[in-house]
C-alpha cells in the first residue's frame, strides 16, 4: 500500500502565536520502501509521522494511505483505516499493561471483530516470527524492553497492515537490540510493506532505502541508500 | 458478551480493578454501603406503622378474624380505654380452645388530642364526629402531641395558645386467629360475653357527660377469612426503599465518578496506544469505563446485598427491627425477596452512571492528546459565577415552593430545585477555582502550585464542590422538622442525618483528598527530587488538599446556611452545626495532606 503526502502543512496555534510544525511537505512511501525520518529535536519528525499514522490531521494537504485521504475521513472511519492498514509503534510504554504479550498483538484483530480465538492464533503466529522465547502470555511488565519492542513490531504487523510507522523505536534499547529491531524493519519492507522510522540515530538511518531529513518543518534534504543490505551492519 | 463487547476491552476493564485493587475496592464498597442501606430499608415489608402492609399480612394468613371495636368521644379522663379489654378478651378467646391469637391492631393511646375551636376556618368541617352531629363543632388533631388533659393550654402550630376541650379516644382491638379456622368460636356467644365485660368495666366510672360527649360503643365483628394470597410488599417498604437507595446512590456515584475521573487521567496513554496502534474507536473507550462501572457496580451490588441481608438478619437476631417504631414483632421476614433486587440493580447503574463522565471524555479524547497523556486545559466560562448564582437562586426559589407543596407538584418542584442548586454549585465552583488563581500570583509557591492543580483538575475538583455541597445539604436537613414529603414526615425527626452527614463529609473528604494526593503524588515527588525540604511538600501537600476542600465549601456552606434558614430552626443549633461542619472541613483535609506528605518523603527518598 503506497503513501503518499502532498504540500502537507500542519500548524499549531498557541498563546505565543502560530508554529508551523510541518510546512508544505510532499512525500512518497513505496510499497516495499523503508524511509529513515531524521533531524534535530523539534523539527518535525514526529508530528510528521503522526500525520501519515491518522493519529492528527493535517491543517492543509493530504495524506492517501491506499485509497484513503486520511483527513477527509471521521474519527470512526480514521480508527478503521489505523486498524486494518497502518501499524504504529512508539519508542517506549508501546503496550497496554492490563493485556498480555499475545493480547497486546491480538488487539486490533479483536476490536475489528474477529473472534477471540483465531485472532490469538495470528497473533502467536506473528510473536513468533518476532521473538524466539514464548512470551505469549507474559504480561509487558515481565518483558525487557527489547521484548516489549518485539511485540510491539508484532502488533504492528499483525493482519494485513502494509503500512509500519515507527516513531524512535530503538531510542530505549541497547545498541545490539536496536540493530535487531531494525533488521525486523527492514526485513518487513523487504516483504513489500511501506515503512517510515523517525530516528536520531545514522546508523539506525542507514537501513533505511531513503533518508529524509527536516528542519524547522520542512524536508531540507534526501538521500538514497548507497549500501546494499548485506553491508548493512549486523 | 464478548460478541458485544470485544475482548481486549472485557480484560483491560477486568485487570484494572485486580490490579488497582485499593482504588476499585473503595468503589465498589461505596456502592456496597449504598446498596446495603437501600436493602435493609426495603428488607422489613411489614411496617408497625403501615397499617395496611400489617393488617394485610395477617389477613391474608387468616382463616379466622375477630374484632372488637370501641368507639366514641368522652370529655373527661374516665373514658374506657380499649387496652382494658385485651386481656379479658384474650381469656374469653383462649375459653374456646382456639390455637394462636394475635392482637394485629389496637388504636385508643392518648396521642390523639381534640383541639375545639368554634371559629377558626381549620377547625371546620375536620372531624367525622363533627359532621352533621354537632353543630358548629370543629377540632384540629394534631398526633403525637399527647398526653394532654382537659383544660391543658397547647400551643398549636398556626393557631397559637390553644385550651384542649376534648380528648378523643377512639378504640378498635382486633385478634386473629390462626391459621385454622374455629368453628366452635361463635359470634353471639362472643357477643354477650364482651357485652358483660363492657358493662363490668363501666361499672364504677361515671359515664361520659357534658355538651359534647358522644356515648361509647362498640362492636364484635367474627369473620372467617380464606384467602391464600401471597403476602403484599408493602407500598411503605417500597417509598422508603426507594428514597434511602436513591438518595444513598446518587451520593455514592458522585464520588465514584470522581474515582473514574482521576483513573482517566492516568490511563491516557494506554488509551492514546489503543486508538494508535490498536486501532481502537471512540466508542471502544466509551466501552471500557462503562464496563469498568458494571463491574465495579456488579461487586458492590451483591457484596452491599449480601450486606444488606446480613444486617437485616442479625439486626432480628438481636431483636431490633428495622422501621419498626411502634415496637410490634416482625412476623415473618426471609432471606431473600426479589423487591432486594432493585437496590442491587440501582447499585449497578449508579456505577455505571459514575463511570459515564469518564466515558464521555474518553470517548472525545484525540489521539495525539491521549498519547501525549495531556489534556487540554479549557479556560472556565466567563459567566460561571453569574450562572452559578442564578441557579442557585432559581433552585431555592423553587425549593421554596416545593417546601409547601405536596405529591407529584411537590416532587417535581423539589427535582427542579435540586437540579437547579448542583447547577449552581457546580458553577460556583468552577468560577471560585478560577477565581482563586486570579488572586495568587504573589502567594509562596507551594499555594500556587495547588491553586493550579486543582484548577487544571477541575472534573475533579467541581466534583467534590457538589459531593461535598450535597453532604452540607444533607446535613442542614436534619434541622427539618416539618416537611411534607413523606419519608421525610415519617422519619425525619427521628433520623440523625447531621451525623450521617458529618460521616459521609468525613468520609467524601478523606477520599477526594487521597484522590487529589494520588493525582498530585508525581509533583509532589519531583517537588523533592529537586531538592525541596521535607517542610515544602508537606506545605503543598497540605495546600493541595486545603484548596480542593475550601474549593468546594465555597458554594457548599452557604448552600447549607440556607437551608437552615429555610428550616426555621433554633439559630443556634444551625451556629453550632456550621462551626462544627466548618472545623471539619478545616481540619481533615490539613490531616490528611500531613500524612500523604509523611508517606511521599518515603518515595522521594528512594528517588
Amino acid at each position: 500500500m503506497r503513501l503518499q503526502l502532498r504540500n502537507v502543512n500542519r500548524v499549531f496555534r498557541t498563546k505565543a502565536g502560530s508554529v508551523d510544525a510541518v510546512h508544505d511537505v510532499s512525500l512518497n512511501v513505496e510499497p516495499g520502501e523503508m524511509v529513515a525520518i531524521t533531524g534535530r529535536s523539534g523539527c518535525g519528525k514526529t508530528t510528521l509521522l503522526n500525520l501519515m499514522g491518522g493519529i492528527d490531521r493535517p491543517s492543509s494537504g493530504s495524506i492517501l494511505v491506499g485509497g484513503w485521504t486520511l483527513g477527509e475521513l471521521s474519527v470512526r472511519d480514521l480508527a478503521r483505516v489505523r486498524r486494518n492498514s497502518i501499524g504504529y509503534v512508539f519508542q517506549d510504554f508501546n503496550l497496554i499493561p492490563t493485556l498480555t504479550a499475545a493480547e497486546n498483538v491480538a488487539m486490533p484483530l479483536e476490536l475489528g471483530g474477529m473472534k477471540p480465538r483465531p485472532a490469538a492464533e495470528q497473533a502467536r503466529e506473528a510473536l513468533a516470527g518476532v521473538i524466539e522465547r514464548d512470551v505469549a502470555d507474559a504480561f509487558p511488565d515481565e518483558l525487557s524492553g527489547g521484548q516489549q519492542q518485539r511485540v510491539a513490531i508484532a502488533r504492528a504487523l499483525v493482519g494485513e497492515r502494509s503500512v509500519l510507522l515507527a516513531d524512535e523505536p530503538t531510542g530505549a534499547l541497547d545498541e545490539l537490540t536496536a540493530e535487531v529491531i531494525m533488521r525486523m524493519l527492514f526485513e518487513r519492507a523487504q516483504r513489500g510493506a511501506a515503512v517510515v522510522v523517525v530516528t536520531h540515530d545514522p546508523g539506525q538511518a542507514a537501513w533505511a532505502d531513503r533518508v529524509v531529513r527536516m528542519s524547522d518543518g520542512v524536508i531540507v534534504e534526501t538521500t538514497e541508500r548507497s549500501a546494499t543490505p548485506t553491508e548493512l551492519p549486523v | 458478551m464478548t460478541g458485544w463487547i470485544p475482548g481486549p476491552i472485557w480484560k483491560m476493564a477486568r485487570r484494572d480493578i485486580t490490579r488497582n485493587r485499593r482504588r476499585w475496592f473503595a468503589s465498589a464498597g461505596l456502592i456496597a454501603v449504598a446498596v446495603a442501606a437501600g436493602v435493609y430499608a426495603t428488607s422489613s415489608t411489614i411496617l408497625a406503622d403501615d397499617e395496611s402492609a400489617y393488617l394485610d399480612y395477617w389477613y391474608l394468613n387468616a382463616r379466622t378474624v375477630l374484632s372488637v371495636s370501641l368507639y366514641g368521644e368522652s370529655t373527661n379522663d374516665g373514658v374506657v380505654s380499649v387496652d382494658d379489654f385485651e386481656g379479658d378478651i384474650s381469656q374469653i378467646v383462649d375459653r374456646y380452645g382456639v390455637p394462636s391469637m394475635r392482637v394485629v391492631e389496637r388504636y385508643g393511646s392518648e396521642d390523639f388530642v381534640t383541639f375545639v375551636d368554634f371559629a377558626h376556618p381549620l377547625a371546620e368541617g375536620h372531624s367525622p364526629l363533627s359532621r352533621g352531629r354537632l353543630p358548629g363543632f370543629g377540632e384540629v388533631m394534631v398526633p403525637g402531641w399527647g398526653p394532654y388533659s382537659i383544660g391543658d393550654t397547647v400551643d398549636v402550630p398556626g393557631l397559637g395558645d390553644r385550651e384542649v376541650v376534648g380528648v378523643y379516644r377512639d378504640g378498635l382491638w382486633r385478634g386473629v386467629i390462626s391459621p385454622e379456622p374455629a368453628p366452635d368460636l361463635r359470634k353471639d356467644v362472643l357477643l354477650a360475653e364482651v357485652r358483660l365485660m363492657y358493662a363490668r368495666e363501666l361499672d364504677g366510672q361515671s359515664a361520659p357527660t357534658g355538651p359534647n360527649s358522644i356515648p361509647l360503643g362498640w362492636s364484635v365483628e367474627l369473620a372467617p377469612l380464606d384467602r391464600d394470597s401471597p403476602v403484599a410488599f408493602s407500598p411503605y417498604a417500597g417509598i422508603r426503599g426507594a428514597g434511602v437507595t436513591g438518595l444513598a446512590a446518587a451520593f455514592v456515584a458522585l464520588m465514584v465518578s470522581a474515582v473514574f475521573v482521576v483513573r482517566l487521567r492516568s490511563q491516557l496513554r494506554e488509551l492514546g496506544l489503543m486508538a494508535a496502534a490498536g486501532g481502537g474507536e471512540p466508542r471502544h473507550m466509551l466501552l471500557l469505563y462503562l464496563v469498568m462501572g458494571g463491574l465495579v457496580g456488579g461487586v458492590g451490588a451483591v457484596c452491599g446485598g449480601i450486606l444488606g441481608i446480613g444486617l437485616f438478619q442479625v439486626s432480628m437476631g438481636l431483636g431490633i427491627y428495622p422501621w419498626n417504631y411502634f415496637g410490634v414483632s416482625n412476623p415473618d421476614h426471609a432471606w431473600f425477596r426479589l423487591e432486594y433486587l432493585a437496590p442491587m440493580l440501582t447499585g449497578i447503574v449508579a456505577a455505571i452512571a459514575a463511570s459515564a463522565i469518564a466515558a464521555w471524555q474518553a470517548s472525545r479524547l484525540s489521539v495525539l492528546d491521549a498519547l501525549n497523556s495531556f489534556i487540554p486545559s479549557r479556560k472556565p466560562w466567563r459567566f460561571s459565577g453569574a450562572a452559578g448564582i442564578s441557579f442557585l437562586l432559581v433552585g431555592f426559589i423553587f425549593a421554596s415552593t416545593a417546601w409547601n407543596a405536596t405529591g407529584r407538584l411537590g416532587l417535581a418542584l423539589g427535582a427542579v430545585a435540586a437540579i437547579g442548586i448542583l447547577l449552581g454549585i457546580g458553577s460556583l465552583g468552577v468560577a471560585g477555582i478560577s477565581a482563586l488563581e486570579r488572586t495568587i500570583p504573589n502567594l509562596p509557591l507551594w499555594i500556587r502550585m495547588a491553586v493550579r492543580d486543582a484548577n487544571r483538575h477541575r472534573a475533579r475538583s467541581g466534583l467534590a464542590a457538589v459531593t461535598i455541597s450535597v453532604v452540607l445539604v444533607a446535613a442542614g436537613l436534619s434541622s427539618i422538622q416539618y416537611v411534607e414529603w413523606l419519608p421525610v414526615l415519617l422519619y425525619g425527626p427521628g433520623l440523625p442525618l447531621w451525623l450521617m452527614g458529618l460521616v459521609a463529609l468525613i468520609g467524601t473528604v478523606g477520599l477526594f483528598v487521597y484522590l487529589a494526593m494520588s493525582e498530585v503524588e508525581r509533583t509532589v515527588t519531583l517537588v523533592g527530587a529537586v531538592g525541596a525540604v521535607p517542610r515544602s511538600r508537606k506545605l503543598y501537600s497540605g495546600a493541595t488538599a486545603l484548596v480542593l476542600i475550601v474549593t468546594a465549601a465555597i458554594p457548599g456552606i452557604p448552600a447549607f446556611g440556607l437551608l437552615v434558614l429555610f428550616s426555621g430552626n433554633p439559630a443556634a443549633r444551625s451556629l453550632v452545626a456550621i462551626a462544627g461542619l466548618g472545623a471539619v472541613t478545616l481540619v481533615v483535609p490539613v490531616l490528611v495532606g500531613l500524612t500523604s506528605s509523611t508517606q511521599t518523603r518515603r518515595r522521594v527518598a528512594r528517588v
